[in-house]
């Protein structure tokens, strides 16, 4: 199987960068060969602390071990969490932050593993997919969009997602809105995984017959791609088509 | 559509609380806990207010600054409540105030272990006023004060979210009808939206608990029917909040609480995600 990476990422509008709480894996760009792959975003919650750190592990977990059942999740989920606890109490904190790790931090995790038929010369295989909260995937085939996962429509955006927590305590309700998909894929596809703010202006785009993913894509074949990207979301931030949060976008051309 | 602005700390908001600190207050407190006087009710809500909003801005690298938080006594005087290092400062940033507790007390909390049990836990629990109780009501006074901070706040941040004010006391005014001057705070606005009063009513009446009401009809006394006829609707972002939540919510729901905690409505401000499993 042979696909090209692209990853773009962008802070809050008004935010440093150190202040960007989404997470991405891995963290390369390019051709990749391989018999199978793995990918996975997270969106850290504004309102729990250490969430970037959270977000971090989660995605690097999962392109390592690929939990794309929810037994694995769950068992990977308390493991990593106590590996956040550890991280998170190596020095003394002040009483607000203490308090905050009680409460735990909060993200989003969408995976992704792809893997080729092995008998026709990798031009075909199948996905399977892994959602808690409001990362999204889309596939496009022949310029269409052919799958939204977890979320199909604009309206279903809100503030307050359910997500996984390193409070393990938070999450008892969680595992039943944990969601699955696997699909196929065809050389040529476009697979485009997005955090919130981004795939809530990728959908309303979609429901108003526009082709977003041309726009997006279309930021591989600048000259300046982070830069090009940069100045389009802050642009559609200002004249708000885009809500001013975290964004993040990884594009797998198959 | 008001209250719809970004609170940043480009673009910070504004909470000012107005303590009851009159000599009433030694009276017994209505609401839950034996032995109970209505300052402490007050020292009670002001604290946990303050732990919960420095707690909603606290981030891996500190407290931000989202909000500037003054607190103005009422009894024997009228003035900033602060000691120490906030002493006489109308407003401070957010990270001061969670920097600058008075002592901080250790309580033990029983919370869900995640596996269908409860444990003990430890809680760090900041305070900065202890109760007070000396001198009359000068609820009027202290409106009027606050309504010269606010208007100072919303001169330099013109396109803030509203500043928000929240008056705990138990009702009983000595120096005049405090509608008047509750009325010139609310008629302040920035252009994202009026200035937001909302009242906690601490009473030695022993009824119910009432949380955001929608009309004056179920309120037990003439001081909690004033006091409601002061504070504002909730806007409509709060009315969702809140209703998810579960409270009983309608779009003439007041920010009105008869014996009962407000800290809900920190809860109920916009600053970014807030996953639906944190409570």
């Amino acid at each position: 199987m042979r696909l090209s990476l692209h990853h773009f990422w962008l802070q809050k509008l008004g935010n440093e960068e150190a202040d960007y709480e989404d997470a991405f894996a891995p963290k390369i760009d390019g051709i990749i060969d391989q018999e199978t792959f793995a990918i996975a975003i997270a969106d850290g919650a504004t309102e729990s602390s250490f969430a970037s750190d959270w977000a971090k592990m989660l995605t690097r977990a999962f392109v390592k071990e690929r939990f794309t059942n929810i037994q694995a999740l769950q068992a990977r989920t308390e493991i990593l969490s106590k590996r956040w606890h550890t991280f998170v109490n190596r020095r003394p904190l002040p009483w607000f932050a203490e308090e905050k790790v009680r409460l735990g931090a909060f993200a989003t995790l969408l995976g992704v593993e792809l893997t080729s038929n092995s008998n026709d010369s990798n031009e075909s295989g199948s996905w399977s997919a892994i959602a808690v909260g409001d990362s999204c995937l889309f596939q496009v085939r022949n310029d269409d969009l052919v799958l939204s996962f977890p979320i199909s429509s604009a309206s279903e955006f809100g503030s307050s997602p359910t997500l996984l927590s390193t409070n393990l305590a938070r999450n008892s309700q969680l595992w039943e809105k944990v969601k699955r998909q696997t699909a196929e894929w065809q050389s040529g596809d476009l697979l485009l995984l997005a955090t919130d703010a981004l795939a809530c202006w990728f959908l309303t785009e979609h429901e108003n017959n526009e082709k977003p993913w041309n726009i997006l894509y279309g930021f591989t074949e600048n000259s300046s791609p982070q830069e090009s990207f940069k100045a389009w979301a802050n642009d559609a931030r200002r004249s708000t088509r885009l809500k001013n949060d975290d964004i993040t976008l990884l594009l797998v051309r198959l | 559509m008001p209250y719809q602005a970004e609170i940043s700390r480009a673009n910070p908001s504004c909470f000012l609380f107005l303590i009851d600190q009159s000599g009433s207050m030694s009276d017994p407190f209505g609401g839950s806990g034996p032995n109970k006087r209505k300052a402490d009710g007050v020292s009670d809500a002001i604290n946990k207010l303050l732990q919960n909003l420095v707690i909603k801005c606290a981030k891996s690298d500190g407290v931000r600054d989202y909000y500037y938080v003054g607190v103005i006594g009422y009894g024997a005087s009228v003035g900033s409540a602060f000691m120490g290092s906030l002493a006489g400062k109308d407003l401070s940033p957010i990270s001061q105030i969670a920097n600058s507790p008075a002592r901080i007390e250790e309580r033990s909390k029983k919370v869900d272990d995640g596996a269908g049990g409860l444990v003990e836990q430890t809680i760090k629990f900041p305070i900065w006023f202890d109760p007070v109780a000396n001198g009359g009501t000068p609820m009027c006074q202290a409106l009027t004060q606050a309504k010269t901070i606010v208007q100072d706040w919303i001169a330099q941040h013109p396109s803030c979210f509203p500043p928000i004010v929240i008056n705990i006391t138990d009702g009983e005014a000595t120096d005049g009808n405090p509608s008047d001057a509750a009325n010139e705070i609310k008629s302040l606005a920035s252009s994202d939206g009026n200035v937001l009063l909302f009242n906690v009513h601490l009473s030695s009446q022993k009824a119910n608990p009432i949380e955001f009401p929608d009309s004056d009809s179920g309120l037990p006394d003439e001081f909690a029917r004033l006091l409601f006829s002061m504070s504002s609707i909730l806007p409509t972002h709060i009315q969702n909040a809140a209703k998810q939540e579960g409270y009983h919510i309608s779009e003439a729901s007041r920010g009105f609480v008869f014996n009962a905690d407000i800290v809900s409505v920190i809860r109920f401000l916009d600053i970014g995600t807030r996953p639906s499993n944190l409570r």
